[in-house]
């Protein structure tokens, strides 16, 4: 049960990047060099779409944090054709599917134990 | 969340060098919920249970609220997944219970706000927390009537006035008032003594065979037994002074466990503060779907009746009823309902009629507002707290810094905030993340942490 600030939200947004940069590092080193510019884009749109959500959603709940997941995905799905990235969908999706899980893993079981405020301080890491 | 104690910040315990012998770092005065949290989290933060006492006459955290549920028949608790005694916001109790079924389905419901663990499975986790902290060893079992303060140092005495210990810190964790009873339920035990049809919802009752019940008060409480009486095929005339809100999923507006709604309420004057904490902490009732079908279903049939207003009487009819009157809202009109039996299901009295604390406001000359004790933000007392010696409530008393302290959410902030206050705020140092990690896995594999 998190109802995160905009400060909160931001913040453990970032903190993030650091697993996402991880998985994208051994994407690259399994598949090649192209999984940079996916993480570039979906850390753009990341951090975007996380200040949307800060000032439109109040409390998120279980369910809309799969929606927003897929709305995430879409988004750096949507961009990286505009921007004609030389990735098919389906490394995409499996990229996108590895990282988002990883991290939804951490935000759920670890990062409440390495930082036990974290939920009552709104998100908000520092 | 801000702290308003100049406290030191680097991890060591206050005062820690200068304790006297005989004295505990920390004196835990009472046993039940509030007591087991600040313990549970004191001694994840890494405090020996050696350091900790708890000073209570009951030595099992979970019994009177036991008693209490048992009393109303509730068999899931309000709470959700995060209700616990974890020190920490995970595992959810979702996540425990689907390990142990090998089922997603409480991981899924909880994704929707709609898993509420079973009153038998959080008895078990609780128990089981309380031996793997070794919460039973640091129990003193005794009665404390007294907390004084001298020379930076807390002395706790028992009812003859006996001190049982010494303290460089106090944690009060006394719970609630007593139990409310409506002036004509009392006054109808004094002229008829104990009579079964006429008790509060924690004391023993039944509801069969089917018969029509007043059930005075509007929280959680007054709901569980409109709904044991609507199962029992008998009618159900609510009464309220202040009405009826149903649908709020917990106890107090999720809001209030996240500084996104406790720093705007902090900001308030005294004033605002006060109505904002009255309205959210008045009782309310959850909209659970099966609780909803049932109140539709027998509103329609006419077994279920609202009514706003107060009760002034209860007599008994020659017949072996109930009349009892009822003072409606604008607060001239009567109205009469005569009825089977009368179940007042109207919560406790403020935290500050409790002895301890009635002792304690008396003694230090405490401010209170409305029956609430006016704690620091940091949840200390600010009379009898200085930067190396600190008296810090949970549970009901906090309420003034905190409109959730009185559920497991709420404690559980409340916890955390003091285990800053003592022990010093949370790095980011690999070895302590290791050592959280550790301790973590280890209570979650259902073992002993040092």
């Amino acid at each position: 049960m998190i109802l995160a600030t905009l400060l909160g939200r931001l913040q453990t947004k970032l903190l993030t990047y650091l697993i996402l940069g991880v998985v994208t590092l051994v994407f690259v080193w399994l598949k090649g060099p192209v999984y940079l510019w996916a993480f570039g884009v979906t850390m753009i749109v990341g951090i975007i779409l996380e200040a949307v959500w800060g000032l439109s959603v109040v409390y998120q709940p279980g369910w809309l944090t799969v929606v927003f997941g897929a709305v995430e995905f879409l988004s750096v799905l949507g961009i990286t054709l505009l921007f004609r990235v030389p990735m098919p969908m389906l490394s995409a999706l499996l990229y996108y599917l590895t990282a988002w899980s990883i991290i939804q893993l951490f935000l759920l079981y670890m990062l409440p134990v390495w930082r036990m405020s974290w939920g009552e301080d709104g998100a908000e890491l520092w | 969340m801000e702290s308003e104690c100049a406290f030191p910040s680097n991890g060591q315990e206050i005062g820690a060098n200068e304790m006297p012998p005989g004295a505990v770092r920390v004196g835990i005065v009472g046993g039940g919920f509030g007591a087991l949290m600040a313990y549970v989290v004191l001694r994840f933060r890494g405090l020996p249970s050696r350091e900790i006492r708890v000073f209570t006459p009951d030595v099992s955290p979970e019994r009177s609220w036991e008693r209490f549920v048992r009393a109303i028949g509730l068999d899931a608790l309000r709470s959700e997944s995060v209700a616990h005694f974890f020190p920490t916001d995970s595992p959810g109790l979702a996540t425990v219970e689907a390990c142990k079924a090998w089922s997603l389905k409480p991981i899924l419901l909880s994704w929707f706000d709609r898993y509420h663990p079973t009153v038998d499975a959080f008895l078990q986790h609780t128990q089981c927390l309380a031996r793997q902290t070794r919460f039973y060893h640091s129990v003193v079992p005794c009665v404390v009537g007294r907390v004084l303060k001298r020379d930076g140092l807390f002395t706790i005495s028992d009812d003859q006035e006996r001190p049982i210990g010494h303290a460089r810190h106090v944690i009060f964790a006394v719970g609630h008032g007593h139990v409310v009873a409506p002036r004509p339920l009392a006054e109808f035990r004094e002229t008829h003594g104990f009579d079964p049809r006429v008790v509060h919802a924690y004391e023993e009752k039944q509801y069969a065979p089917p018969r029509t019940v007043l059930v005075v008060g509007d929280g959680l409480t007054a709901g569980t037994e409109w709904v044991s009486i609507l199962e029992t095929g008998g009618t159900v005339i609510a009464l309220s002074r202040t009405g009826f809100s149903i649908g709020q999923p917990l106890n107090t507006p999720r809001r209030y466990f996240s500084r996104r709604g406790i720093a705007p309420y902090r900001r308030q004057p005294e004033e605002g503060r006060r109505a904002e904490l009255q309205q959210a902490t008045r009782g309310t009732i959850p909209a659970y779907p099966a609780w909803m079908r049932l109140f539709h279903r027998a509103l329609r049939k006419g077994r279920l009746e609202r009514v706003r207003g107060e009760l002034i009487s209860i007599e008994e009819t020659d017949m072996g009823a109930l009349r009892c009157t009822l003072r409606l809202p604008d607060g001239h009109a009567l109205r009469t309902v005569v009825v089977h039996q009368v179940v007042a299901a109207t919560g406790f009295q403020p935290v500050v009629t409790h002895p301890l604390l009635a002792q304690l406001v008396a003694d230090y000359h405490l401010p209170t507002v409305d029956g609430i004790l006016k704690v620091r933000d940091d949840f200390c007392i600010d009379e009898l707290s200085t930067p190396t010696s600190v008296a810090a409530v949970i549970g009901p008393a906090a309420a003034w810094a905190l409109p959730s302290a009185d559920s497991l959410g709420g404690m559980k902030i409340v916890a955390h905030h003091i285990a800053t206050l003592l022990l010093g705020p949370e790095s980011w140092h690999p070895r302590d993340l290791f050592q959280k990690t550790v301790r973590w896995a280890t209570l979650v594999a259902g073992k002993e942490i040092a």
